[in-house]
C-alpha cells in the first residue's frame, strides 16, 4: 500500500505542476496578456505602461520561472480590481463554497442512496422508474435554469425561501438544491448500476446459499461494495461542483470563490482568475488523492498489497 | 418461394435481435425521434419560425405567453426583454446549439481517436506524454477551465466550438487509448497478427469496427454534455455575441426579468432540457445496443 | 427411515425467459439421492446439471429463471419437506444450514471485502448458537479441519490473500460449518490446478464420510466424477439420459452420449482403438424437446428418436447393491438393434 500511496503522491505532484504551466500559458492565449487584463477604452500607452509593470516584455522563459518561483510560495501576484495579494482573497472567500459544496453533496447522497438501493433490488417497481426518472431529470436540467426557477417558486412566489444571500439556514437550502441536483442525479444512477452489477456477483450466490437474510446481504455483502464505487466518484463530483458553483453563487449571490471568478472574468482580473484557477485545481487533485487514501483504507485488495 | 426461404433465414439472431431492442425500448425510440425533430428545426429554422428572430418590437416588450392573461397567439411564448418572439428565436437557438455540439464532438472525437490510437499503438514515451496532458485536462475542474479560456479568447461562435473542441478530446483519447490496448490483447487480433496480417490491416479491419460502439455512444453523451456547457457560458455571457439568438444568451438577459417575466428565462431553458433528454435517451439506447460490455463504465 | 433417499426429485421442469424465447434448461428431471452417498452428476455446459441443483434452493436469478413444476422431498433428522413449495424463511433455514453449496470458481465467490473468518462465521451465527468466542474457536476448528495452516492467524485474512486451492477450502468450511445432510459440489475443481483438485478431492471425500453428508458432485469430467461418486447421473439437454452405479455406468455405457462422452476420455488402462468424439454441437434449448435432445448428434439415431422423447427405462442387470442401471434410448446398445417398445408403435423399422 506504502507503495501504492507514494506513487498517487508523486502522480499528483506532477499534476500541479501541469496545472501550473497550463494556468501560466492559457492567460497568455492571445499572445497579448496586458491588452486583454486592461480595459477596453485604456489608451495605447497606458497599457504599454501596465505591459512593464507586470513584467510582460520581459522574455517568456524568465516571465516563467518567475510565476513559478512565486507560485511555490503561493505568491500569485495583486487582484487588479482588489489591489491586493489574490491568493489570501481566494482563501478569504474559500468557507463559503465549500460549505456549499459539502451540503449540495450530503443532498445529493441523502437521497441518492435509498433511491439507488430501491431501484437496484427491484428493477421494474415503481420505485425503481421514479429512481430512473431522477437519474434522468438530473442529468438533463442545467443547474444555472433549476436556480432561475427554484427562486421563481420558492422565493418570488410562495416567498418561503430568500432568493441571495448567505445569512440564515434558509438561505442555503435554494442553492443546496440546485447545485446538489446534477449529482442527485449521478449518484442514483450509480448506486442502482451498482447494485444491479453486485446483486449478480457470484459472492452474493454464495451470501445466498448460507440462507443470510435479504436485509443483512443487503447491508453487509451489497452495500459495502456500492460504497467503494461511490466513494471513488465523490472527488469528481466535487471539482464538477466547483465548477457550477460559478452560476449558483453568481445567482444567490452566494460570497464565495465561484462567484469571485465571475466577477474577476468580467472585471478582467486575471491574475485573481489565475489564482482561483490553481487553487481549485490543486484542491480538487488533493480531494481525488484522499479519494485513493480513503479508497484504499476500505478495500483490502489495496490495503494489503505491498 | 425459395427465395423468400433463404431471405427469412438471412434475418436470423443478431438482426432481429436488434430490431427486438428497438422496439421492446420505447424511450430510445422516443429519444431518437426528439433528436431528428429537433435537427429538422435547426435546418429548417427559416420556414417554421414564425417571425424574424432579430425584430425589436419595444411596443410589446416582455408580452406573456398565449395562454397566460395579456398573451396573443402571434406570440405564442410571448416576447423579451426587446420585443422579439421568444419561440422564433428559441426554433433559431437550436442552431447555435447543435451546430456547437455536433462539430464539438466532431473535433474531439477525431482528436481523440488519432492521438489514443498513437498513445495506444506507439506506448511508450509518446503514450506517456498524451496521457499525461489527457489526465491533467481531465483533472482541472471542466467548467472553470472553460470559463477562463473563452474569457481570455473572446466572445465567437469558432472559438466556443474549438474550446469544446480541444478541451473534451482528452475523454476521448484515453478511452481509444483503452479499447486499443484490450482490444490488441484479445484473441482474434493476436491470431490475426499470427497469420501475417499487416498493421494497418489490423486497425482498418480489427480495431477500428470496435471502436465504434463506445466512441459513437461516448459522442452522444458529450454533445448533450457540450449544449448544456454551450448554454452555461452563454449565461455567463461568454459564449457567442450577444446578437445572435442562443438559448445561453437568451437565459442571460432573462434572469434580470426573473421576478415579473419569467417565461423569458423559462422557455430557453426547456429547450435546454428537452435537447439534452433526447441526447440522453438516445446515449442510453446506443450503450444498451451497440455494447452491452461498457454499461457500467460509462455511468 | 434411515433406508429412504435423503433428497426425492420428481419431475422438474425449469426455464429461462429471455429476449431471444423461453429457454428449456431442465425438462422432466427426477433422481434419488440416498443418505451420505456421493452421486456425480455429469454433462456438458449447457446440459442443465447446474441449474437443476441450484433450482431446489432456488439459487438461479429468477427473472429470468422460473421453476415451471416438480417437488423436492427432502428428509432430514427434524424435517420432511418439499424443498420447492417453501416460503423465503423457510428456504433461509434449509439453505447453508441442512444444505451446504460449492462453487466453480472460489476466485469469485467470496465476498473480497470481508475476512475469510467472519464469512464461515457468518453462517455458522446464522443457523446454530455459537456466539462470540465461542463461535470463533468452532471456525477456527473448521479451518483447520479443511487444512488451512495456521488457522488462528488466516482467520482475519481476506480472500485475496488466499490461493485459488486455499480460497476453495474456506468455501469447504462455510458448506460444511453448520453439519449439514447434503453439500451440492458445482464443480468444484475445475477452475483448480491438477494436483490441487486432487486434494480438493481427497478432503471431501474425508469430510463426507467422517460426518455421513451426503454430496451431490457437479462435473463435465467423468473422470473425476469416477474418483469420488457411487452413483452417476449423465444429463443432455436438460434430462437425465443415463444413471446407474459408477462401475456399471463406466465399464457398459447404455446411452449414445454417455458412450461419447467415455470415448472423449482417454483411458490410460486399456488400448482404445480410436478416441471416439461427439460431433455436432449441443443443442438449442429454446423448443420444449418434443424427441430425443441427442437425437441430432447421435450416430445410432433413427425413426423413433425423432418422433417421441425416450423415457428412464431399465438397461442392465442391477447391480450387486440393488442400483438400478437406467437408460433414456429407443436403440438397445447391448443387442445392437432398436428397443422393441420403439418399433412397433410406429409401425416401421429403420
Amino acid at each position: 500500500m506504502q507503495r501504492y500511496l507514494l506513487s498517487r503522491v508523486l502522480q499528483s505532484a506532477l499534476l500541479m505542476v501541469g496545472v501550473l504551466i497550463l494556468v501560466f500559458f492559457i492567460v497568455r492565449l492571445t499572445g497579448d496578456p496586458a491588452s486583454l487584463m486592461m480595459p477596453r477604452d485604456a489608451s495605447p500607452e497606458d497599457v504599454e505602461e501596465f505591459r512593464e509593470a507586470m513584467g510582460f516584455n520581459d522574455p517568456l522563459h524568465e516571465q516563467f520561472f518567475s510565476y513559478l518561483k512565486n507560485a511555490a510560495v503561493g505568491d500569485f501576484g495583486r487582484s487588479l480590481h482588489y489591489r491586493s495579494a489574490a491568493m489570501p482573497l481566494v482563501l478569504e472567500r474559500f468557507p463559503a463554497t465549500l460549505q456549499l459544496a459539502a451540503s449540495a453533496l450530503t443532498f445529493a447522497l441523502i437521497f441518492a442512496i435509498p433511491l439507488g438501493i430501491i431501484g437496484g433490488t427491484r428493477p421494474g417497481t415503481m420505485w425503481d422508474t421514479l429512481c430512473r426518472g431522477i437519474g434522468l431529470i438530473g442529468q438533463t436540467v442545467p443547474n444555472f435554469w433549476l436556480a432561475l426557477m427554484l427562486i421563481v417558486l420558492f422565493s418570488v412566489q410562495l416567498g418561503w425561501f430568500p432568493s441571495f444571500g448567505r445569512d440564515s439556514l434558509r438561505s442555503v437550502i435554494l442553492p443546496t438544491v440546485a447545485l446538489g441536483f446534477f449529482p442527485l442525479g449521478k449518484f442514483t444512477r450509480l448506486v442502482r448500476a451498482s447494485v444491479l452489477e453486485i446483486k449478480n456477483e457470484d459472492y452474493i450466490r454464495t451470501a445466498n446459499s448460507k440462507g443470510i437474510p435479504e436485509r443483512r446481504i443487503l447491508i453487509h455483502h451489497i452495500f459495502r461494495n456500492v460504497a467503494i464505487t461511490l466513494v471513488s466518484i465523490i472527488g469528481v463530483q466535487f471539482g464538477y461542483m466547483l465548477g457550477g458553483s460559478i452560476y449558483i453563487e453568481s445567482i444567490f449571490a452566494w460570497p464565495g470563490i465561484g462567484r469571485m471568478i465571475n466577477e474577476a472574468v468580467q472585471a478582467r482580473d486575471y491574475p485573481l482568475v489565475q489564482a482561483i484557477a490553481v487553487f481549485s485545481a490543486g484542491f480538487v487533485v488533493i480531494l481525488n488523492l484522499m479519494t485513493d487514501v480513503a479508497y484504499a483504507l476500505i478495500d483490502p485488495r489495496i490495503r494489503y498489497e505491498d | 418461394m425459395r427465395i423468400d426461404a433463404l431471405d427469412r433465414s438471412n434475418l436470423n439472431s443478431p438482426f432481429r435481435r436488434f430490431l427486438k431492442i428497438i422496439l421492446r425500448d420505447n424511450a430510445g425510440l422516443f429519444g431518437a425521434l426528439l433528436f431528428v425533430a429537433l435537427v429538422g428545426l435547426a435546418v429548417m429554422a427559416p420556414h417554421v419560425a414564425p417571425h424574424d428572430p432579430l425584430q425589436q418590437r419595444l411596443g410589446i416588450s416582455r408580452l406573456p405567453p398565449a395562454w397566460q392573461e395579456g398573451g396573443s397567439w402571434e406570440y405564442p411564448l410571448g416576447t423579451d426583454n426587446l420585443g422579439r418572439d421568444m419561440l422564433s428565436r428559441i426554433i433559431y437557438g437550436t442552431r447555435v446549439s447543435l451546430t456547437v455540439g455536433f462539430v464539438g464532438v466532431l473535433i474531439a472525437s477525431s482528436l481523440g481517436l488519432i492521438l489514443g490510437m498513437i498513445a495506444g499503438y506507439v506506448g511508450g514515451r509518446t503514450d506517456s506524454i498524451i496521457m499525461g496532458v489527457s489526465n491533467l485536462f481531465l483533472a482541472i475542474p471542466y467548467l472553470l477551465l472553460v470559463v477562463v479560456i473563452a474569457s481570455v479568447l473572446g466572445r465567437s461562435l469558432v472559438n466556443v466550438i474549438l474550446i469544446f473542441g480541444f478541451t473534451n478530446a482528452p475523454l476521448f483519447v484515453r478511452i481509444t487509448r483503452g479499447e486499443v490496448l484490450r482490444i490488441r490483447k484479445s484473441g482474434y487480433v493476436e491470431s490475426a497478427v499470427a497469420i501475417g496480417a499487416s498493421q494497418r490491416r489490423i486497425l482498418i479491419h480489427h480495431i477500428l469496427p470496435n471502436l465504434v460502439g463506445p466512441l459513437l455512444t461516448v459522442a452522444t453523451f458529450e454533445m448533450s454534455g457540450m449544449i448544456f456547457y454551450e448554454a452555461g457560458l452563454g449565461f455567463l455571457g461568454l459564449s457567442v455575441p450577444p446578437n445572435i439568438p442562443s438559448w445561453g444568451n437568451m437565459l442571460s438577459a432573462g434572469r434580470q426579468y426573473i421576478q415579473f417575466s419569467p417565461w423569458i428565462a423559462a422557455f430557453p431553458g426547456l429547450a435546454i432540457v428537452v435537447t439534452s433528454l433526447s441526447m440522453n435517451l438516445l446515449g442510453d439506447w446506443l450503450r444498451d445496443v451497440l455494447d452491452p460490455k461498457i454499461r457500467r463504465s460509462a455511468s | 427411515m434411515s433406508n429412504t433417499p435423503i433428497l426425492q426429485v420428481r419431475d422438474l421442469h425449469v426455464r429461462f425467459d429471455t429476449v431471444d424465447g423461453t429457454v428449456f434448461a431442465v425438462n422432466g428431471v427426477s433422481f434419488d439421492l440416498n443418505r451420505g452417498e456421493t452421486l456425480g452428476v455429469v454433462g456438458e455446459s449447457g446440459s442443465g446439471k447446474s441449474v437443476t441443483m441450484m433450482s431446489l434452493l432456488r439459487l438461479i436469478p429468477e427473472p429470468p429463471g422460473r421453476i415451471a413444476s416438480g417437488t423436492a422431498r427432502f428428509r432430514s433428522r427434524e424435517s420432511d419437506v418439499d424443498l420447492l413449495a417453501l416460503n423465503k424463511s423457510e428456504r433461509a433455514k434449509i439453505r447453508g444450514n441442512r444444505i451446504g453449496f460449492i462453487f466453480q470458481d472460489p476466485m469469485s465467490s467470496l465476498n473480497p471485502l470481508l475476512t475469510v473468518g467472519d464469512q464461515i462465521r457468518e453462517s455458522l451465527e446464522q443457523h446454530t448458537d455459537y456466539r462470540g468466542a465461542r463461535s470463533r474457536r468452532r471456525v477456527v476448528e473448521l479451518l483447520e479441519q479443511v487444512g488451512i495452516p495456521d488457522p488462528a492467524k488466516r482467520y482475519g485474512n481476506y480472500p485475496h490473500q488466499f490461493s485459488g486451492g486455499m480460497r476453495q477450502r474456506v468455501m469447504i468450511a462455510i458448506a460444511v460449518a453448520c453439519d449439514p445432510d447434503i453439500i451440492i459440489a458445482d464443480e468444484p475443481t475445475t477452475a483448480l490446478d491438477v494436483t490441487v483438485q486432487a486434494q480438493i478431492v481427497d478432503l471431501m471425500n474425508r469430510l463426507s464420510r467422517e460426518y455421513g453428508i451426503a454430496v451431490i458432485w457437479i462435473s463435465h469430467d467423468l473422470g473425476v466424477v469416477a474418483g469420488i461418486a457411487e452413483r452417476v447421473m449423465v444429463m443432455y439437454g436438460g434430462t437425465v439420459v443415463e444413471t446407474g452405479e459408477i462401475e456399471t455406468v463406466y465399464n457398459h455405457p447404455r446411452h449414445p452420449y454417455t458412450v461419447g462422452l467415455l470415448g472423449a476420455l482417454p483411458k490410460l488402462h486399456e488400448s482404445v482403438p480410436e478416441l471416439v468424439d461427439i460431433s455436432g454441437t449441443p443443442p438449442s434449448l429454446f423448443s420444449s424437446p418434443a424427441k430425443c435432445p441427442f437425437e441430432p448428434r447421435c450416430p445410432w439415431a433413427f425413426d423413433a428418436c425423432r418422433d417421441d422423447k425416450p423415457q428412464l427405462k431399465v438397461a442392465g442387470a442391477p447391480a450387486a447393491s440393488g442400483t438400478q442401471h437406467l437408460s433414456a434410448c429407443w436403440y438397445d446398445l447391448e443387442r445392437n438393434e432398436p428397443r422393441p417398445e420403439a418399433l412397433p408403435r410406429k409401425g416401421r423399422t429403420q
